[in-house]
């Protein structure tokens, strides 16, 4: 395999890596990191592609584990990777509406969500896999998938109307 | 869209009963300007879904050149070894088959006397030069006595 067929083969899927990279990670610099990180690694693995059922599978198992490792070293290191390390740049600038003051208070919820929690919820709403896709490569069974993505989908229900209700209930 | 059957997909939604079709729906529902007023409250979450689908991978990717494997080296190698090992068990081979034996038996006895002549001129030379040694031990007899 050449770099124009694996090229082929990973840039209709890396946008999708380096989301996943993000919302598991939250730093955008990170994220990118990350990213190119997976790409090279999958770039090592290219003889199997032929032998995989779906290489974006592949691709989404090798970023979750890379960034969970990374993840694992922050926290082992002095550096506690909180979401106040990082700083949604849209998130801080004062000049937004209210919609997408709202927007980014989602997001925010969204990053607050336990680990699993957060995948699943990105996998289905954002990238919109499959039930089974997302139980494949997390190697859990459909239902766990959609107990946890009911979960995470009521937490931010939950927090929203909270603050959408703030002040007047 | 029926507002009462979006309510009833957006109650399934968070019991995590909707199919991908059912989502794209809602997803639509609630980026259009139509919203009902006591659905606003959920505009934001799909608006935010909508927002989190755009981040891209912005880096150049620099790929790792991996060297042209040369496959021939070990082949070489090895049947250079191979070669090498044939030829010096083969020569060994053919040292042990010749001893150096005289067919003639005249001429055996020849080189044999020959070489028997040498051995005991040669012994003949280093004893000689032992007898000097006598004359010690005489004078240590004459002392010690």
């Amino acid at each position: 395999m050449n770099q124009k067929e694996f090229l082929a083969h990973v840039t209709p899927v890396q946008d999708r890596l380096y989301r996943l990279a993000k919302r598991l990670l939250v730093s955008e610099d990170e994220a990118q990191d990350a990213t190119q990180e997976v790409l090279i690694k999958l770039w090592s693995y290219r003889k199997k592609f032929k032998k995989l059922k779906s290489v974006e599978a592949f691709a989404v198992t090798i970023t979750k584990n890379h960034c969970y490792d990374k993840l694992k070293l922050k926290s082992s290191s002095n550096l506690q990777l909180v979401h106040t390390n990082y700083e949604d740049e849209h998130y801080n600038t004062v000049k937004h509406t209210e919609n997408q003051d709202s927007v980014n208070w989602v997001l925010k919820l969204m990053n607050d969500l336990p680990e699993q929690q957060r995948l699943i919820l990105h996998m289905r709403d954002i990238e919109q896999y499959s039930n089974s896709e997302i139980a494949e490569e997390l190697d859990l069974n459909e239902t766990a998938v959609r107990v946890t993505l009911s979960r995470a989908r009521k937490t931010i229900r939950e927090q929203l109307l909270k603050k959408h209700n703030y002040g007047i209930r | 869209m029926e507002l009462d059957k979006i309510e009833k997909l957006l109650q399934l939604y968070f019991e995590g009963e909707t199919s991908l079709e059912q989502e794209a729906q809602l997803q639509n529902y609630f980026t259009s300007d139509k919203v009902a007023a006591h659905l606003e409250e959920y505009k934001p979450l799909f608006a935010a879904f909508a927002v989190a689908r755009e981040g891209s991978f912005n880096r150049t990717l620099e790929l790792p050149e991996d060297k042209p494997k040369r496959y021939w080296i070990p082949i070489a190698a090895s049947i250079l070894l191979c070669v090498g090992l044939f030829l010096t068990f083969n020569n060994q081979s053919a040292s042990e088959q010749d001893l150096g034996t005289y067919k003639d038996p005249e001429v055996a006895a020849l080189k044999t006397k020959q070489a028997l002549f040498m051995m005991g001129n040669f012994v003949n030379k280093s004893t000689g030069n032992l007898n000097k040694l006598d004359a010690f031990e005489e004078t240590t007899k004459q002392i010690l006595k």
